[in-house]
């Protein structure tokens, strides 16, 4: 898994063009990206990575960086270059 | 993709006790997938039961014609799972959530009379405060999710539109750890995991179509390897597999699993390649058949190809061949009948017999929220029509007129009432030869019109000497306007070709007559409805060109009258 894949299922799940995302996105630069699109992101992004988030991050994880470093901790995706 | 009038999607409301927000968009495409476009609404978390007590909530002003009940027994009943109760204590709390919920589908039902309203039933985690005292030494939660669930079904049993679903069900098929997710009730109110949504949708749609579409009538059987295994032909009867031990029971049960179709009042057919004799040598004489020869309306054995002998069985029932089902093992037969007759059913089945059963019981295309005597005597009914058409063929000599008399054909007119609705909802959703207007209604709209003081709805039951064709007409006739209009006039297709059709019109012209009013037919003509052209063309009538595509017809009312071989009994 790369973080292409993250960048993908983010925009598929928050319905917006791929190419406005970047690692600093957030529910302050994206309007769709409500308490609701984050648990479904959530959801969405354990099933693709086959991880499953411990329940406190769940809310917390509410950016691109964070959302990454947390796969990375998790060893879901590769330590970033 | 063409845009779909929203008048035509079916609006569905979903009031469940949690957060269930992530369902909509499944739900929406499942129903999609099944032919009902949709309109959802939700009821905000915690606002279920004010929505539903209040006639200017979101959900009245959405005018649902469909609603979704769907309470989870933790917020419903007071302390479940956590205290310890007795089986009484949770039964009587149970009960109280039960009689809740009923006031307020009461409430609804006066204030939106008709609406189709699902309640699911309760479910059971698996882990409680019982543990092994759950049923033992008179503790239970249990108790109170019987409760509840004996309560709704008794309510559904008293309302037409109201039905109870076995959620519960949908959960054991994967169990509860891929039902529930504990970590998203602190977070926001949600308590269904990921992988429940998809299966929630897909069981709410499949109730929903049920209110939209007829299910299929007929299902059509191979015979090797499908109700038995191997091939006659070559195995012997003696060397099929077929019975109570061994490989030959996954066979045994699959035949159990049909004959309970019937007694759902679906046909059955036989559609195989072999030798007649051999397959029928099974039925005579092999120990194991559950399936009698008596249990199918029609066989085609032969070697001719089988789309071809789909279409002589659907000629044979008189059913469309978007009526049928068909099940073969052979992924050849399947792709060659889907490729010849799209509008069959093919499904994909199963490669493992064991599996036969289970994916039967598992086809929506049989799916049906309510069994009419209709159903249940449909495969007496065509069994009895082989009858007449023996007499009939027995008198090709003799006038039509002859074969109606030695019929002794007796019509008994009602006006639709709570035995008959469910019956004229089932007709008005699948005739299609016989349907001068084919109107699709919902029995909630049929029910509205029961109860429009400007409108009578008939109800047309026939017998003869050969036996009871059961409910086989309905009539809309809207008397609001001057002159009165026929809005629905339909027979079912047993019931054409004995001159019943020119009865039940001479019946409604009589009275228009008696009220000093005109009558006024509406005939749209479709691509199956031919049968009422040649009727309007035998009496004699002009088609007038409506703006809408359709004709109104001018009914000489003072002309018409019942055929002399009918006998007419009016309860109406």
């Amino acid at each position: 898994m790369s973080e292409n894949v993250l960048l993908t299922t983010i925009a598929r799940v928050l319905k917006v063009p791929e190419d406005e995302l970047d690692l600093d996105s957030s529910p302050q630069t994206i309007a769709q990206w409500d308490s609701m699109a984050q648990v479904a992101l959530m959801l969405e992004l354990e099933a693709t990575f086959s991880v499953r988030f411990p329940s406190d991050s769940l809310m917390e994880l509410n950016s691109v960086r964070k959302i990454r470093d947390a796969l990375v901790t998790l060893g879901a995706l590769p330590e970033p270059k | 993709m063409p845009a779909t009038d929203s008048s035509r999607r079916t609006r569905v409301a979903v009031l469940c006790s949690f957060n269930v927000d992530l369902v909509r968009q499944p739900l929406e495409d499942a129903l999609e997938a099944r032919g009902c476009p949709s309109e959802t609404y939700f009821s905000g978390y915690g606002q279920w039961e004010s929505d539903l007590r209040n006639p200017s909530s979101g959900l009245y002003g959405f005018a649902p014609h469909v609603v979704v009940l769907y309470l989870d027994v933790r917020d419903v009943v007071p302390g479940a799972f956590q205290e310890v109760p007795t089986a009484e204590e949770a039964e009587r709390r149970g009960t109280e959530a039960a009689k809740a919920l009923e006031s307020g589908v009461a409430f609804l039902l006066e204030r939106l009379p008709g609406t189709t309203v699902f309640c699911c039933g309760l479910t059971m985690p698996p882990r409680h405060s019982l543990g092994l005292l759950e049923g033992n030494s008179g503790y239970s939660w249990r108790a109170a999710v019987r409760a509840f669930d004996r309560q709704i079904q008794a309510l559904a049993s008293r309302h037409a539109t109201v039905f109870f679903l076995d959620l519960e069900a949908l959960i054991l098929e994967t169990g509860w750890s891929t039902w529930e997710d504990p970590r998203l009730w602190p977070v926001g109110r949600m308590r269904l995991a990921r992988s429940a949504y998809p299966r929630l949708a897909a069981f709410l749609a499949r109730a929903v179509r049920t209110t939209q579409h007829a299910r299929r009538k007929c299902l059509v059987l191979d015979l090797d390897n499908t109700l038995w295994g191997g091939v006659v032909g070559e195995d012997g009867v003696e060397g099929i597999l077929l019975g109570h031990s061994g490989p030959g029971l996954a066979y045994l049960e699959f035949q159990r699993a049909v004959k309970s179709l019937i007694h759902r009042g679906v046909l059955l057919a036989v559609c195989s390649k072999n030798n007649p004799d051999d397959a029928l040598e099974v039925f005579r004489s092999h120990p194991g058949m559950i399936l009698k020869a008596s249990d199918f309306t029609a066989m085609e054995i032969g070697w001719g190809d089988k789309p071809a002998a789909l279409e002589r069985i659907a000629r044979k029932i008189d059913i469309g061949l978007d009526s049928l089902v068909f099940w073969d093992d052979s992924p050849v037969e399947r792709a060659l009948v889907r490729e010849r007759l799209p509008e069959v059913l093919v499904p994909e089945v199963p490669a493992d017999a064991a599996d036969y059963a289970a994916f039967l019981f598992g086809l929506e295309a049989f799916d049906t929220l309510v069994l009419t005597g209709e159903d249940l005597r449909r495969s007496t009914m065509y069994r009895e029509e082989a009858r007449r058409r023996e007499v009939r063929e027995s008198m090709a000599e003799r006038t039509p007129e002859e074969f109606y008399r030695a019929c002794a054909i007796e019509m008994t007119i009602r006006r639709a009432d709570g035995f008959s609705l469910p019956r004229l909802a089932q007709m008005v959703m699948k005739t299609n030869q016989f349907n001068m207007s084919t109107k699709r209604y919902t029995l909630a709209e049929i029910e509205h019109f029961m109860d429009d003081p400007d409108v009578d709805v008939y109800s047309l039951q026939v017998s003869d000497r050969f036996g009871d064709l059961g409910i086989v007409g309905m009539a809309i006739v809207r008397r609001g306007t001057d002159p009165w209009e026929l809005d629905t006039f339909l027979l079912s297709c047993r019931a054409l070709g004995r001159t019943i059709e020119h009865g039940f019109l001479a019946f409604l012209a009589g009275r228009a007559r008696e009220s000093g009013a005109r009558l006024r037919a509406l005939f749209v003509p479709t691509a199956r409805n031919a049968p009422v052209k040649r009727f309007f063309d035998e009496l004699g009538l002009t088609l007038s060109p409506t703006e809408a595509g359709g004709y109104h017809i001018s009914i000489p009312v003072e002309k018409l009258s019942v055929p002399s071989w009918l006998t007419l009994k009016v309860e109406a």
